[in-house]
């Protein structure tokens, strides 16, 4: 067979299974061991470049643990002041409409300062892609409680616990959003395991191919650790999450715009 | 077939959370004896032979440390031929 | 005929302005009100924001992409508007902010008043910050100066503050139109969008936790604005060719001043008026030829006295006297008559 005399010809190689993704640059992030983070900011890059997207878009990093993000995507970049994100990303979206622009933004810089921002844009309908990551606690400025700090939860600034007497109780931001008309994707996810990871790049990539259709604004919200302010080790962390995190915050798709209800 | 897999870390990246070692079902990785320059033992391949490529350390990886190349031999290439001519 | 307010939004149109970002305020609303009507008509973006804090940051992203845009507010808005205004400074992005200055503080009045000279020239925001600050008199001054604040903007790649009042923001004047100027079409090479056709990615940041890169940036920006100085530097001068009385004023007190200055001639009082069009950058070469060369300098300024510092400082150590009003109440020429006799008198 001419086909066999061929490939005999041939020496032995490799093919790439699973090679580190174009959408992120080669600059070493700067996260703690074991926060996942990082592994947000692979799926994104990944789903950029399945979607070939990357030279398109323009990522908003925010304020909080992930304000260099700016280093680590592998396009174009815009810092934002603390909680502005979904500001920036309309002023962007508004100006450059066929750029695909997303922000990156803690549960401190979303869910506190920033809460304003993120619903008038989801009101808007804007087509933007927030990713959210909600760790229950601001880990750059060392520990303290977040709205999104479980009841009981020990914080540097709730040194017994959150007492909803006191400082009220977790905010459910998809919860808060799912109502709202202009909100094309909208889930919630996490990264504790190989299943959960592959579910998290799924819910991400159909957000940005959301944005891609002009559906209107889509959000992720992935449960995250913070094994530092946990004082955990990364995969004490991640059982905290399935056994703690995610009974306050369930796991869901909400909003699918393509889901025929 | 069964393949064989070359998984590869990079170990300057690595700050040594442990798991990729953890969510590895084959027990192909485990702490290197020596620390990297930012001062972590990181993950290193310790059995090669045993790895599956089922991609759970590169998908646990926080940072994208870990790729992983399907070692592709002449006699493969034959075989993937052959299906593809009959 | 036009109000300050329309003249103002027509002027950014006329420059190539497509995006205004805003959030309702009085005495500024017209602005709002025409760009709303006006720009999507003419392929721009009219967005009310949420907030002024949302509106100075869509002004943010928008400048990002190399864009002319613009936002208008009013003192209280300005105040919210501050941490944005910084960024933009650090982050050596161009854009317009309208400023129709009321009564304060706190949420004061919507008189005209020129009390946010400091939070214009000095305060707009932490860190070493200053933006360019244009202070025109006229509904015609306010159309050339926010009209040319885009081109300059860009130039310096520092943000613009365009100083009004609610007195001029809110009257009529004949204003003389220029040629409606099309968008640049041509993005600076900073601007983000992608990086199409594969050029090197490009970062918008005002972060550098280097710190000698910190201090390297805030010396460009000060060498623009050294750069401004030199080139971009405006002013007037009306009244007496050889006086004893050198006035000094902005804005609304400037106009009023020019009426006090024709009367006091008819009285057989010589005076002058300087007339700063900017005061960031400060018009202190013609201060220092006139300081030695008249008895006395007056200030006229409708806030505590905060102009009057700019103007000390550019006068070889000569008295400055200052004539006030606060709170939004406005001087006519007869007060500011009145006072400058008394000053004589003592």
């Amino acid at each position: 067979m001419a086909q066999t005399t061929q490939t005999e010809a041939l020496p032995s190689h490799e093919e790439a299974v699973y090679r580190r993704p174009a959408a992120l640059t080669e600059t070493q992030m700067r996260y703690c061991p074991g926060c996942t983070h990082g592994t947000a900011h692979r799926l994104i890059a990944e789903v950029l470049d399945e979607l070939e997207l990357t030279d398109r878009t323009v990522a908003i990093a925010t304020v909080g643990c992930s304000v260099y993000a700016y280093e680590y995507f592998n396009t174009d970049s815009v810092q934002a002041a603390h909680g502005r994100g979904p500001a920036v990303a309309t002023g962007i979206k508004r100006t450059s409409p066929d750029s695909i622009v997303f922000t990156y933004q803690g549960d401190g810089d979303l869910a506190a300062i920033g809460l304003s921002e993120v619903i008038h844009s989801a009101q808007r309908g804007e087509c933007i892609t927030v990713l959210f990551l909600n760790n229950a606690v601001f880990g750059m400025t060392r520990g303290q409680m977040a709205p999104t700090t479980l009841v009981g939860q020990r914080t540097t600034t709730t040194p017994q616990g959150r007492d909803p007497k006191l400082e009220g109780t977790p905010m459910m931001i998809c919860e808060m959003l799912s109502g709202i008309p202009g909100v094309a994707y909208l889930a919630r996810e996490t990264m504790i395991d190989p299943k959960t990871v592959a579910d998290a790049r799924r819910s991400i990539k159909k957000a940005f191919q959301a944005q891609a259709d002009g559906a209107g604004f889509s959000l992720v919200e992935l449960v995250s650790s913070c094994p530092a302010w946990w004082h955990k080790s990364p995969l004490e962390s991640l059982h905290w999450i399935r056994d703690e995190m995610l009974t306050q915050y369930p796991l869901k798709v909400f909003v699918d715009y393509k889901r025929q209800d | 077939m069964k393949h064989s897999y070359r998984v590869a870390i990079n170990a300057e990246h690595c700050k040594a959370c442990g798991l990729c070692i953890e969510f590895c079902p084959q027990d192909v990785l485990g702490f290197a004896s020596t620390r990297n320059d930012a001062g972590f033992y990181p993950a290193e391949v310790q059995d090669q032979a045993n790895c599956i490529g089922c991609l759970r350390c590169a998908m646990m990886c926080p940072d994208a440390c870990i790729e992983i190349w399907r070692l592709v031999s002449a006699d493969d290439r034959v075989a993937a031929a052959e299906s593809v001519t009959r | 005929m036009m109000t300050g307010n329309v003249a103002t939004a027509e002027g950014a149109i006329a420059a190539g302005c497509r995006y205004f970002f805003g959030y309702p305020i009085t005495p500024q609303n017209d602005i709002p009100r025409y760009m709303s009507e006006q720009l999507p008509q003419i392929g721009g973006v009219y967005l009310q924001a949420e907030s002024e804090l949302a509106s100075i940051n869509l002004v943010y992203g928008a400048a990002s992409t190399g864009a002319y845009v613009m936002t208008s507010s009013s003192s209280p808005g300005i105040s919210l508007m501050q941490e944005g205004l910084s960024y933009l400074l650090g982050a050596e992005l161009p854009a317009v902010v309208v400023n129709m200055v009321r009564g304060g503080p706190g949420l004061g009045n919507i008189a005209p008043a020129q009390s946010d000279y400091w939070l214009s020239t000095r305060g707009a925001g932490h860190g070493d910050f200053g933006c360019l600050t244009f202070t025109p008199d006229s509904v015609q001054e306010l159309y050339d100066c926010t009209y040319d604040a885009f081109e300059i903007g860009h130039k310096y790649r520092l943000p613009v503050m365009i100083l009004g009042d609610a007195m001029i923001a809110n009257m009529s004047e004949a204003t003389r139109l220029r040629e409606r100027r099309e968008p640049p079409t041509q993005m600076p090479e900073w601007a983000v969008g992608g990086r199409r056709n594969g050029r090197p990615r490009r970062v918008v940041n005002s972060l550098w936790t280097d710190v000698p890169v910190m201090e390297a940036v805030n010396l460009r920006i000060a060498e623009r604005f050294r750069q401004a100085a030199q080139e971009q530097t405006r002013w007037e001068e009306y009244g007496d060719d050889r006086p004893d009385i050198l006035f000094t004023a902005y804005g609304i007190s400037a106009r009023i001043c020019k009426t006090a200055i024709d009367r006091l001639a008819d009285e057989g009082l010589r005076a002058r008026l300087l007339r700063p069009i900017t005061v960031r950058p400060f018009p202190t070469d013609p201060f220092a030829r006139w300081a030695g060369q008249v008895e006395r300098i007056v200030c006229v300024e409708h806030s505590m006295g905060q102009f009057i510092e700019d103007v000390r400082l550019s006068v070889d150590c000569r008295p400055v006297e200052l004539i006030s009003r606060t709170g939004g109440v406005l001087m006519t020429p007869e007060e500011v008559i009145a006072r400058t006799r008394e000053l004589i008198a003592s």
